[in-house]
């Protein structure tokens, strides 16, 4: 059991040397690391705080290669880096490869520029000559869900406090308790910086009020 | 993460975890339900795939009454022929024979019940369809043989060439032939094919060296094109002599236990809280308006986290503002003075 994870169940009540319902064994902490490891992606999805450097070696002629790291799943890709012509690679799109040249998946030459498709698809323009390059890529990955005590939690110490509330608010909307679970839900938004971002277009109208009497009315 | 281990997580949060209250095909229907109106609201599954001309079916069939017989449960296939008056045609003056009329009106070449036997050295007198893969939503880039073909529709096609049923070459547009069946036809008809690399007896289906993804209905998963091992492994896309296409998807439905859901798993809680806030919204044993006010509110979020994902995936773009029809930068030739300059006396 790890930090977070005691500091979830001090909250929800339980006695963390000896818990009652969310005992220490991987079934019996499954909803709480699920919970964690939810908020977890959600806040790496928002700020991109996970990154890892990949190598990917280019083939003669290939230009489209799906990417699928190991711990994770690709999030999006920060910075591409030709190895072997020491640039850096500029991101682009279909439309504006299209726009300027289309013939771009016809020439090979040392690429210049990257751009993704789907989830896990990086393509590379012009594509590659010859199988001689490396990239390195730098790209956010969303971390695949701990599973024991052990294991790291990829987070930013700040945002751990957050991660707490996330996972309360989840205990508490699964036993039935919608108010506490908003209340906890809301602390965890604050946390991040993202209450006031999101929470207002979904909960509050803006509107001017007066307190002045109304204009007296004839009659 | 297959259907199974989601609806063990959506029933903790219903608090049903017997399926006392909400059947799996109730929560099914409304987890498919909701993976549509998830991917309408963000558009965050796209694909990409390559394509051998032709498509590759697993069976062909004449008459519609022969699909009820067909497994189509698992993939699509290929109704050949023409249908006329409740029987089914190869050429075209057998209408003409069977009401009747003498006259024998030429046709165009040989018919088939396979798209690829289009290719077996005889002019083919139907079109060649080829088949969108079966989550495919919207097109947002199609080329053949790496070059960008164009959207075109069938009136176009005929109106502008009376041979297009037989002309050959190397295509450039596509039409769309029927929702229904999910497919299109290329214009005009590609010279080249795989069809010479088919292998085996009697009804040759792949070549060498590939797979068929039957779920999925696209064909043609060349194993020996990917790089498994540590690390980052990569599929490898080609797209020499295929058509190649980038859609946005179309969640498939889910049918069975292990059946596993498009979206990658760190956006699959939205959908578990979509399906979770509309279980608590139903008019049952079950309805709690206040949780599902609370599920749905995370739903909301959820979308408006996964539209600021997308936009992240951007976020290494170099971006100018520019005005339409105006050069990207001006040229000054001379100094100049501001247009207001000097101030006059009306």
């Amino acid at each position: 059991m790890n930090a977070i994870e005691e500091r979830v169940l001090e909250l929800i009540g339980e006695d963390t040397s000896a818990p009652d319902v969310f005992v220490d064994t991987a079934e019996g902490m499954a909803p709480i690391r699920e919970s964690i490891s939810d908020a977890i992606a959600e806040i790496v999805m928002m700020t991109g705080g996970n990154k890892r450097q990949y190598f990917l070696p280019l083939r003669s002629g290939i230009g489209f290669y799906r990417i699928r790291p190991d711990n994770g799943a690709l999030g999006w890709i920060t910075d591409v880096w030709s190895v072997t012509q020491q640039w850096r690679l500029a991101q682009t799109d279909l439309t504006q490869l299209v726009s300027i040249d289309p013939r771009w998946m016809v020439y090979t030459a040392n690429p210049e520029s990257y751009f993704t498709l789907g989830n896990d698809i990086i393509g590379f323009y012009p594509k590659p000559s010859a199988s001689v390059d490396v990239m390195e890529l730098t790209i956010v990955e969303i971390p695949d869900a701990y599973e024991t005590g052990e294991d790291r939690v990829k987070l930013k110490e700040s945002f751990k406090y957050a991660v707490v509330n996330y996972a309360v608010a989840e205990f508490w909307a699964s036993r039935g308790d919608a108010g506490e679970a908003q209340k906890h839900f809301q602390m965890y938004l604050d946390g991040l910086g993202l209450k006031q971002q999101f929470m207002p277009q979904i909960e509050q109208s803006r509107h001017f009020e007066t307190r002045k009497e109304p204009w007296p009315r004839a009659g | 993460m297959n259907w199974t281990a989601e609806l063990v997580k959506m029933r903790r949060l219903l608090r049903d975890p017997s399926g006392n209250i909400w059947t799996e095909a109730f929560l099914r229907h409304l987890y498919n339900d909701v993976s549509q109106d998830f991917q309408h609201k963000t558009n965050a599954l796209e694909d990409v795939v390559a394509q051998r001309v032709p498509a590759v079916y697993q069976f062909a069939y004449q008459f519609d009454w022969e699909w009820r017989f067909l497994p189509t449960d698992i993939s699509q296939f290929y109704q050949c022929l023409q249908q006329h008056d409740e029987k089914v045609f190869c050429h075209r003056w057998e209408p003409q024979e069977v009401t009747g009329i003498s006259a024998d009106v030429a046709d165009y070449g040989i018919h088939f019940t396979q798209p690829w036997e289009a290719y077996t050295s005889e002019t083919p007198g139907d079109v060649v369809k080829m088949r969108f893969p079966a989550n495919f939503g919207a097109m947002r880039f199609i080329a053949y043989d790496e070059e960008p073909i164009d959207a075109l529709t069938r009136k176009l096609v005929q109106s502008t060439d009376p041979s297009n049923v037989t002309k050959e070459g190397i295509p450039v547009g596509y039409y769309r032939d029927s929702d229904v069946d999910n497919t299109y036809v290329l214009y005009p008809r590609p010279s080249a094919a795989f069809a010479n690399e088919l292998s085996g007896e009697a009804l040759a289906l792949y070549a060498s060296g590939d797979t068929e993804d039957a779920n999925a209905g696209t064909i043609a998963v060349r194993l020996s094109s990917s790089d498994l091992g540590d690390g980052a492994s990569m599929d490898i896309v080609d797209t020499t002599n295929n058509v190649f296409m980038v859609y946005s998807v179309m969640p498939t439905e889910l049918r069975a236990g292990g059946d596993e859901p498009d979206y990658p798993a760190f956006l699959r809680k939205y959908v578990r809280f979509g399906v979770v806030s509309r279980a608590y919204g139903g008019n049952n044993d079950g309805r709690i308006r206040s949780l599902s006010d609370y599920w749905g509110l995370r739903y909301t979020l959820g979308i408006e986290f996964t539209k600021r994902y997308m936009r992240n995936k951007r976020q290494d773009r170099d971006y100018r503002l520019m005005t339409h029809g105006v050069p990207a930068r001006r040229s000054y030739r001379h100094p100049r003075l501001p247009d207001g300059y000097p101030a006059t006396n009306p």
